[in-house]
């Protein structure tokens, strides 16, 4: 028995003699009039209830991209049967065509798809809850800019500097989009790291980027130009097995380490000020995980370009299905994100016949309506 | 000195150039409730505060390690957070990846004892202001502290629960031995609750003595501008009564 129900099974932490409350017999009763006796048990079970239906909804999540992987291995312009794709997938004997087209091609693009979907869905979470802001994501807070432009920089110097190109462009903006997140720490670390400047840095940031960028796409050369633009909207067309293991890897050493601090974050959805009061080091936590997520955002844009809704929506979303319990949210964004990046490469590959749209078009054409139709239909208050 | 105290020694504090802080000494011994007066401005949340080692500062501070801070609601959201959530993360230092069942248990415990156990799975977004205060003092008591500091508890409450709130605290504190330090605007309340009231005007202290001596009209128009009438009440405590405002 804890010291605090020890006490007041001794009825000390009544209130003292005298008082209303005592001569109205006891604490409050008026308040909870239909609790029965045993009611912090009764609390403990709901409490549990809860966190079963959560936990079930969080692996229905996980089967339904289950589906959506296999769906989106399965579609292209050579539509292959669902159940030879999933033999395959599953080991099992299937036709070698299948085999070949699945493997060498369809698999990294849709794997990479919920690879990058669960780093933007991760870090977006991550960046709305240190900045306290339910705008912040990778796109709006300048790494995505960052990104861009490192991308573009590529492009542009190509033709100065003979680097193969699969190698300058991701590295380029994979460093840009590491800069961007450090500019945007060190602006706030001058002024103690507090949520608004770092939000204010960030889009100061996007503007910057966006700048340069424009700069250069000023500059190019027509294919440059073009080869930029398709960049910037954002493709899984170029993924293979080594850009799809590195940003595996981003997850897979990332995530566990956002886990260690789950509770931390969720206290810090309180605020500033009662996080702190409750033991959370605010200021090296939001700094550590921006930090970690800013790794993890960088490894994501730097090989698909720019998309940027999913790191603003999944969260929102995993946030109205699970609650504000990061140890769920935060592999509930990873869920919801790589389902939405699947669901919109399944689309992007459907919906004009024999061409593919560039993703980064269509997670928002599709996405958004999506979206809005979940904030206005539901109506319980999610921030 | 006993562990238990709270004990600020010659406490003083800068911010962006203003001396917010003149030197403040003041003790809260274990099992004692002392009420913190001041106009707006006075340095009282800045006091607390420093004393929860949140604000660097001059001179000397000792709390208990366990300190069950409750700073003022600034209406931050918490979103979809549950009540019981928020009274859970009272057990920060306890959680692991899986809740156990004693700091679930204590933490519904703390829901019973504020009496808001039939909001424990509302969302905090839902509540209203007074809910939410309850539902952070629940959060504080689950914490087991071994002190508190609490600003503003009541602001937001109807007399009603108002006053049942700081019985709760003062009953807390008798009960578990706790040093209390809350910052109240309500004389009356702050007579009734508190065992001695201290008063801060302009970064330093005034006084800090025990009700009735502490809440004279003199004092009350020379650090609140208010000329008042003050009279014992049926319970032998000061009763206040504003009369008039005076620049």
């Amino acid at each position: 028995m804890t010291a605090l129900t020890r006490a007041r099974v001794r009825g000390e932490a009544l209130p003292p003699a005298g008082s209303l409350a005592a001569r109205a017999g006891g604490a409050a009763p008026h308040l909870a009039p239909h609790l029965a006796p045993d009611l912090a048990s009764d609390l403990a079970r709901a409490y549990r209830r809860t966190a079963r239906r959560r936990l079930l909804l969080l692996g229905l999540l996980g089967l339904a991209l289950a589906l959506a992987l296999v769906v989106d291995a399965a579609t292209g312009p050579a539509m292959l049967p669902l159940a030879e794709v999933a033999r395959a997938l599953l080991g099992l004997e299937a036709d070698p065509t299948t085999r070949v087209i699945l493997f060498s091609i369809r698999l990294p693009m849709a794997l990479m798809a919920l690879v990058v979907g669960a780093a933007l869905g991760v870090s977006g979470v991550v960046m709305q809850t240190i900045l306290n802001n339910p705008l912040a994501s990778c796109y709006t807070l300048g790494v995505s800019a960052g990104a861009g432009f490192g991308a573009a920089l590529a492009i542009v110097a190509a033709a100065a500097f003979p680097w193969p190109e699969a190698v300058g462009v991701p590295l380029l903006a994979f460093l840009f989009a590491l800069s961007a997140c450090a500019a945007v720490a060190g602006i706030g670390r001058l002024r103690g790291a507090g949520a608004e400047m770092l939000v204010l840095a960030g889009i100061a940031l996007l503007f910057l980027f966006q700048a340069l960028q424009s700069l250069l796409q000023y500059l190019a050369s027509p294919e440059a130009l073009a080869q930029i633009v398709f960049w910037l909207f954002g493709s899984l067309l170029k993924a293979n097995w080594q850009k799809l293991g590195l940003v595996t890897l981003a997850l897979a050493l990332t995530l566990p380490l956002l886990l260690r601090d789950a509770w931390a974050f969720t206290a810090l959805r309180l605020g500033e000020e009662r996080a702190a009061g409750l033991g959370v080091k605010v200021g090296a936590l939001r700094l550590r995980a921006f930090g970690i997520v800013s790794v993890l955002t960088a490894a994501a844009v730097a090989f698909t370009g720019t998309i940027g809704f999913i790191g603003l929506v999944a969260p929102h979303i995993a946030r109205l299905l699970l609650g504000e319990d990061q140890r769920l949210l935060l592999p509930g964004a990873a869920l919801c994100g790589a389902l939405l990046l699947s669901a919109a490469s399944v689309a992007s590959k459907t919906l004009s016949p024999g061409a593919v749209f560039p993703i980064g078009i269509v997670t928002a054409l599709i996405g958004i309506p999506f979206f809005l139709w979940l904030i206005l239909s539901v109506r319980r208050r999610h921030w | 000195m006993s562990p238990a105290d709270i004990r600020a020694e010659g406490i003083t504090l800068r911010l962006g150039g203003a001396e917010i802080l003149k030197g403040v000494d003041l003790a809260v011994a274990p099992g004692e409730v002392v009420a913190l007066l001041g106009p707006n401005g006075s340095g009282k949340s800045s006091l607390l505060r420093a004393l929860a080692g949140m604000l660097p500062h001059g001179g000397r501070r000792a709390v208990p390690a366990r300190l069950g801070y409750m700073p003022q609601d600034n209406g931050a959201t918490g979103g979809a957070l549950t009540v019981l959530e928020v009274a859970l993360l009272g057990r920060l230092r306890h959680l692991g990846a899986v809740v156990a069942e004693e700091d679930l248990a204590i933490a519904a415990a703390a829901l019973e004892e504020i009496g808001i156990a039939h909001l424990a799975e509302r969302p905090l977004a839902a509540l209203s202001g007074g809910q939410r205060q309850m539902a952070f003092l629940a959060q504080v008591l689950a914490g087991e502290p071994e002190a508190m500091l609490l600003d503003e508890p009541t602001s937001a409450l109807d007399i009603r629960h108002g006053l049942h709130v700081l019985q709760l605290v003062r009953g807390a504190a008798r009960a578990r031995g706790l040093p209390v330090l809350v910052v109240l605007h309500d004389l009356n309340a702050a007579a009734r609750c508190a065992d001695r009231i201290a008063v801060m005007q302009e970064g330093r202290l005034r006084g800090c003595a025990s009700p009735a001596a502490m809440l004279t009209p003199a004092m009350v128009e020379a650090v609140f501008g208010v000329v008042a009438e003050i009279r014992p009440a049926r319970d032998g405590l000061p009763a206040v009564i504003p009369l008039e405002a005076v620049f």
